[in-house]
């Protein structure tokens, strides 16, 4: 791995630990969007700036990018600030 | 047309028929007519008879290089392990589409605008995953699958639906940036994504078990297999009854295709004894888990999501043997998946009949359940059979040749968890069938609150059978399950099917 690869691998294992560490939905949210952005730099980094790089780098990114979007509207509809298993908890009752 | 272009046109087809599906259905407003249904399905079940007797009658994989650009590489291969995961969403996909048209005529305005063009996505993302070639574009489908599964768990927008959803989407993510993580290990080390050459170029790298070993770990989470899997029950128990099947029965797979790819036939030079032993041990502990906690649920949909997460431990048994040199366990674990995969959509369709009908979602609900919905009690019954692993059924052929290859590769050790998983698979199973021969008497005597808010039978709705007229839909989950009957009786057909690119099976076995 070089330099920049082991830089962005840190980020994601930051992000990975925010993620697991929140207890409320949005929490958890900005620990992923942390892991996104460190997973995507680490694959825009891992080989030689052309074209087939940046090509997977931005299809990556964009998709990525799409399935955030996604955890944040869902997110929003529900309270986001409190814990994640009390609804499922509250149903299953 | 010459018989190689007939043949990519199919296979063409059969990715862009289930989105022609979606297309049609966003212009029909999400409101998809049965006719049209019907059409785009008939279109895909042609293509995919074609493609498959296409592939069976070559006997050999088919490949078409639909994009070759920088960065936007697109190849499409049917070899044995795609076209059967192809076929088996298709016959899945097909059930299930009747099964939602038949309640979209009981209830016309209850579905969603967004189910059909998100649901026809989904099919077709699922049909470019098995087929895709390299590893980018199966990445890319995982999450296009996931989204589009998270979007139809939430679709009803109540809270619990949409918890469960957030927490499915949550874990895909984390899966999915983890797999991309591995992706660029990959990259670096190889500088190709074709699963075709990953295998000598990952295995000169000393960091190739690193690579490898990352992107499991996302997949396992994907898949998911236990300890990891506690976000699948939620999302699969809580999904509308005509999406929890699609979940339950082919999603899964989804990431259980990519990972025995990746792992057997892209770099087989790297999968070692300890670290395949270690994936068929948590695969143990999906079985032991998922059947004592399916044992105990009280709560229809949820008991057969953790007969999910039992069922999937069977298939990890598939890596040890391989790694071993059985050709019988990829034969074996291939099969089981395709049969899993009939008999769960089937239990799913039929449970979803009886709850509805008995206006609760608990196994209480299963009580009596045989004089008002017979044929849904009988699809039971037979997915149980091949869930169980007794014949004549896929899951008794596919059980069998991993018994035999454990036998063959000198690894007993496998088979105590077959057979314990199997006792147990009954015991969840017979659990819901004594339910549903039980007396009227316990039937009149079953108690009526409802774990759901306004949910509830009365006692006397309960004790007389209602006049349904005919059962379509425990008809669908009915034809559904003898389809795996049909593939105990006849697996040669199939078995050759899944030989066709497979590894060891000239050498192995």
């Amino acid at each position: 791995m070089n330099a920049p690869m082991i830089v962005a691998a840190v980020v994601v294992v930051v992000g990975l630990s925010a993620s697991f560490a929140g207890v409320a939905i949005r929490g958890r949210l900005r620990g992923l969007v942390t892991m996104g952005v460190g997973t995507v730099v680490m694959l825009g980094v891992a080989g030689p700036t052309r074209p087939a790089t940046l090509g997977m780098t931005l299809m990556a990114g964009i998709t990525l990018a799409g399935m955030l979007v996604f955890a944040r509207i869902l997110a929003r509809l529900i309270d986001g600030d409190e814990p994640d298993r009390r609804g499922i908890d509250e149903a299953r009752r | 047309m010459s018989e190689l272009s007939l043949a990519a046109g199919v296979l063409v087809l059969v990715v862009a028929g289930p989105l022609l599906g979606a297309v049609l259905a966003v212009a029909d407003h999400g409101h998809a007519s049965s006719r049209l249904v019907g059409l785009v399905t008939g279109l895909i079940a042609s293509a995919v008879t074609v493609l498959s007797v296409t592939v069976a009658g070559s006997g050999t994989p088919l490949t078409l290089v639909l994009l070759a650009g920088p960065g936007l590489e697109l190849t499409l291969v049917a070899d044995g392990l795609a076209v059967a995961m192809v076929v088996m969403t298709t016959i899945v996909a097909i059930a299930v589409a009747g099964f939602a048209t038949s309640e979209d005529r009981e209830s016309p305005q209850a579905r969603h605008p967004r189910f059909w063009p998100v649901w026809f996505a989904l099919w077709s993302a699922l049909h470019l995953l098995f087929l895709a070639g390299d590893l980018l574009t199966a990445y890319l489908m995982l999450e296009a699958i996931g989204v589009a599964g998270a979007a139809l768990v939430s679709l009803d927008g109540r809270r619990h639906t949409l918890l469960a959803a957030t927490r499915y989407l949550y874990a895909e993510l984390v899966a999915s940036m983890t797999v991309l993580a591995g992706i660029a290990l990959i990259w670096h080390q190889t500088g190709s994504l074709r699963f075709a050459e990953l295998g000598p170029e990952l295995s000169a790298h000393p960091e190739g078990w690193l690579a490898l070993g990352v992107v499991t770990a996302g997949l396992l989470l994907k898949l998911p297999l236990a300890p990891v899997h506690l976000w699948l029950p939620a999302a699969h128990a809580w999904a509308p009854s005509a999406v929890s099947p699609i979940l339950s029965a082919v999603v899964v797979k989804s990431a259980f295709a990519v990972l025995i790819r990746l792992w057997f036939l892209a770099s087989p030079g790297l999968v070692t004894r300890h670290g395949a032993q270690l994936l068929g041990s948590l695969g143990v502990v999906a079985i032991v888990w998922g059947s004592v906690v399916a044992l105990r649920s009280a709560h229809l949909k949820q008991l057969i999501a953790y007969s999910t997460v039992s069922q999937l431990g069977f298939l990890m048994l598939l890596v040890p043997l391989m790694q071993a040199g059985s050709a019988d366990a990829w034969r074996g674990g291939v099969l089981y998946a395709v049969a899993h995969a009939l008999a769960k959509a089937a239990l799913l369709m039929a449970a979803a009949v009886i709850a509805e009908d008995a206006e609760r979602p608990d196994v209480e609900a299963v009580i009596g359940a045989v004089t008002r919905r017979p044929l849904a009690v009988f699809a039971i019954g037979v997915a149980a059979l091949s869930l169980v692993g007794l014949p004549p059924s896929g899951g008794f052929v596919g059980k069998w040749y991993l018994l035999v290859a454990s036998l063959r590769t000198g690894q007993w050790w496998w088979l105590p968890p077959i057979l314990v998983g199997s006792l147990l698979t009954a015991g969840y199973l017979l659990k819901l069938l004594k339910r549903a021969f039980a007396t009227d008497d316990l039937a009149t005597s079953r108690p009526t609150a409802s774990p759901v808010a306004g949910v509830g039978a009365a006692p006397e709705a309960a004790a007389e059978p209602a006049d349904v007229g005919f059962d379509a839909r425990g008809a669908l989950a009915l034809a559904l399950a003898l389809v795996t009957v049909v593939i105990g009786v006849r697996p040669a057909a199939l078995l050759e099917l899944i030989d066709i690119g497979a590894p060891l099976v000239t050498g192995g076995g």
